[in-house]
């Protein structure tokens, strides 16, 4: 005979963490990160000195210390997979879907400019001003050069979520605010490129690295580049043709725009292509097609579900850095952390300056000496240099752990002392600030008339400029693209329509209102 | 094609058109030559068909009212300066120089007589009609069309006389960047 084991008596209430444990803590970070929030907003004297982000950060220090001092688990829950993977593409599809596109196409030639050519201008100069002086000795440590170019890839890109996190707030003018941010997406796969570059060479060791390797290097930079944005194209365009065929089933549009976008970008990092391009992308493509498809509520639905969504990624990034900063593996290294921001600083002023001045005789909007300082004083450093730095292999590169101290201090330096002062001096500069608001009939029949002009000049000269491109592209949209694409199709000119509506609607909506109160 | 155009154009010629128009001489010989390429007929003056051979304008929605605005009352050919005035208009704005032909009125001027076909310096619903027909295309419907007009003119319209003068017309666009948006680089 077996023995039984012995009878458990059935027990009333029991606990069982273990379980419920990691949806939990993901749980209480948002809820913590979203309460941190409110409270900013209820002192009002507060978030108006301080950029929401230094708040965060400062409140993730705060709670970083309590858990180190409690020392209750190592949490380090900034890993770089959960920032790439979960908390990015969120606020990089919402940059993307919300992008206004007719601003950012009308000057992509510059942005592309600072973004491709401004970000390897600052890799390499940062990278090769380190390295000299650490053949001074100065920073006590070996630091050998391909070490260097490494971290300073990773330095040197200006940060999509700092970014809009700062400049959200300060409302500066339209061109000034797409050309910022338009580098700050775009530099990804510069970024990308350069990193990963540097990663393998490092490895290779640099006695083994060929000619045709710097020459793959540089063959894998269009290919990451245009290949993220195919990619972006291909799914915004599915995306469109999807939604289509939704109107019998109107609860699940949504979830399509969410769920193509975010697979769109994981199907860029699968090749190791640059996901951000990718996701922008496709929420450019996606909206001009979806917009029209969906019905007005799943419209709202998918504009505050993607608010929210990146609006609280982005607060729980900049609360997880502050967490983060708080561990044993710090290796401080004064001389090289003050000479990485001063240099940061530096060849961000001297590349804004140069590529300022090579891109102005091109262009019909002069960037002035004050817009220069904006953006060469906005360029963020944030997450993903932490999330890139955290992912170096120590085996590999020796320094890793003082190259994460740096990039740290580096953040800080840029989201505390830029991010609180920039709101000041764009005050004291008088730069033009901006003004949203939706446009009337009038600008927008006006608006679109001249638009056609100017393409009927450019023509006439015989000089093949932005409106040029636009019409053409306009015409083969509307003969070969919308027609397929969207159920309703409903000829040219659809955002005058779509004025129209939303002009209408809000009449009708306040009549409502008007004749309420009446009753 | 540019050495013959150079030759063509004197000296005088150009400085008084750079005076009028605040073109640089380069500037002025790059659009001559455009010019006479344009000039099938080699008589100096362009014609309306001149015009619309430019593949691109002929499919323009309005490509019949920009060449219009090219012409004076009643001519029906132009000449290199009164070609050069009108371009002139979409020269960039420059804040330290004196900006006669392209000042933000003249751009708006430019763009309203468009608009105002029969010159009594009104836009009416069916002039505003007109051009919504070119723009928006046939898969609208008419009555759509039409309520759109009159709202564009209700929301723009001041006296009440159911038409947009140049001042309202001012008035509605004074939010919206002119300066930049009628404005091309013309190349040097």
């Amino acid at each position: 005979t077996t023995t039984r084991p012995p009878i458990r008596r059935y027990t009333i209430a029991s606990v069982e963490f273990e379980r419920v444990e990691t949806p939990f803590l993901i749980g209480l970070w948002i809820f913590c990160a979203s309460l941190a929030k409110i409270g900013f907003h209820m002192a009002p004297s507060l978030s108006k000195m301080f950029p929401e982000s230094c708040l965060l950060i400062a409140v993730g220090v705060a709670i970083g210390i309590l858990l180190f001092l409690t020392d209750k688990l190592h949490v380090s829950p900034l890993t770089p997979d959960t920032f790439f993977l979960y908390m990015l593409p969120p606020i990089i599809l919402d940059a993307g879907y919300f992008m206004p596109n007719r601003l950012f196409f009308d000057h992509l030639g510059t942005i592309l400019w600072y973004a491709v050519v401004g970000t390897i201008f600052n890799t390499l100069t940062i990278g090769a001003s380190l390295w000299a002086v650490g053949q001074t000795g100065l920073f006590g440590c070996d630091t050998p050069l391909l070490d260097m170019f490494l971290f300073s890839a990773l330095i040197s890109a200006v940060d999509p979520v700092a970014v809009l996190a700062v400049f959200e707030e300060i409302h500066v003018n339209e061109i000034l605010y797409i050309v910022v941010f338009g580098e700050s997406l775009l530099n990804d796969a510069v970024t990308v490129v350069l990193y990963h570059m540097f990663e393998s060479y490092t490895e290779m060791g640099p006695s083994n690295i060929l000619a045709t390797d710097l020459l793959a290097g540089f063959a894998s930079f269009f290919v990451v580049a245009l290949g993220g944005t195919v990619i972006g194209i291909i799914w915004g365009f599915a995306t469109g043709l999807v939604t289509r065929f939704t109107h019998q089933v109107r609860v699940i549009e949504p979830i399509f725009i969410f769920v193509m976008a975010y697979l769109c970008y994981l199907n860029a990092e699968i090749f190791h292509l640059s996901g951000i391009m990718a996701i922008t992308f496709c929420g450019i493509t996606m909206k001009n097609y979806v917009e029209a498809n969906i019905s007005h509520k799943s419209h709202t639905t998918v504009k505050y579900a993607m608010k929210m969504l990146s609006s609280s990624s982005e607060t729980v990034i900049f609360m997880f850095l502050g967490v983060a900063t708080v561990n044993k593996n710090h290796d401080w290294n004064t001389w090289f952390v003050i000479l990485t921001i001063f240099f940061c600083s530096v060849f961000r002023s001297i590349g804004v300056i140069v590529l300022t001045a090579l891109v102005n005789p091109f262009r019909l909007y002069k960037l002035d000496r004050v817009e220069k300082f904006v953006m060469s004083y906005g360029g963020l450093r944030g997450a993903v240099a932490f999330a890139l730095v955290l992912l170096i292999n120590p085996t590999h590169v020796k320094l890793q752990p003082m190259f994460v101290t740096t990039t740290i201090a580096v953040i800080y330096f840029t989201v505390f002392f830029q991010g609180i002062t920039i709101k000041p001096l764009v005050k004291i500069l008088n730069v033009k600030r901006a003004e949203k608001r939706k446009p009337t009939m009038n600008e927008r029949i006006h608006e679109r008339f001249m638009d056609h002009t100017m393409a009927g000049i450019e023509d006439i000269l015989g000089h093949h400029g932005n409106h040029h491109v636009r019409d053409k592209f306009k015409r083969f949209d509307n003969k070969f693209i919308r027609p397929y694409l969207l159920r309703d199709y409903k000829g040219a000119e659809p955002k005058i329509l779509e004025t129209f509506s939303k002009l209408t609607m809000k009449d009708a909506m306040e009549l409502m209102k008007r004749n309420a109160s009446n009753v | 094609m540019g050495n013959r155009s150079s030759l063509l154009l004197r000296d005088e010629e150009i400085a008084q058109i750079q005076e009028e128009t605040g073109f640089t001489p380069n500037q002025i010989e790059r659009l001559y030559s455009r010019f006479t390429s344009l000039d099938r007929g080699d008589c100096g003056t362009l014609s309306r068909e001149d015009f619309l051979r430019i593949p691109e304008l002929a499919i323009n929605p309005l490509g019949d009212r920009i060449v219009h605005a090219f012409f004076e009352d009643g001519a029906d050919r132009v000449n290199f300066r009164q070609f050069m005035q009108v371009l002139a208009r979409f020269r960039p704005i420059k804040k330290t120089k004196d900006n006669k032909l392209n000042s933000r009125e003249q751009k708006l001027r430019f763009a309203f007589k468009m608009y105002d076909l029969d010159n009594d310096d009104k836009v009416s619903r069916d002039e505003l009609l007109a051009i919504l027909h070119m723009m928006v295309g046939a898969n609208i419907s008419e009555e759509q069309l039409t309520s759109i007009a009159e709202r564009t003119i209700m929301e723009a319209d001041q006296n009440g006389d159911q038409m947009i003068s140049f001042e309202e017309f001012c008035k509605a666009l004074e939010r919206t960047d002119v300066e930049q948006k009628m404005s091309i680089r013309f190349l040097n």
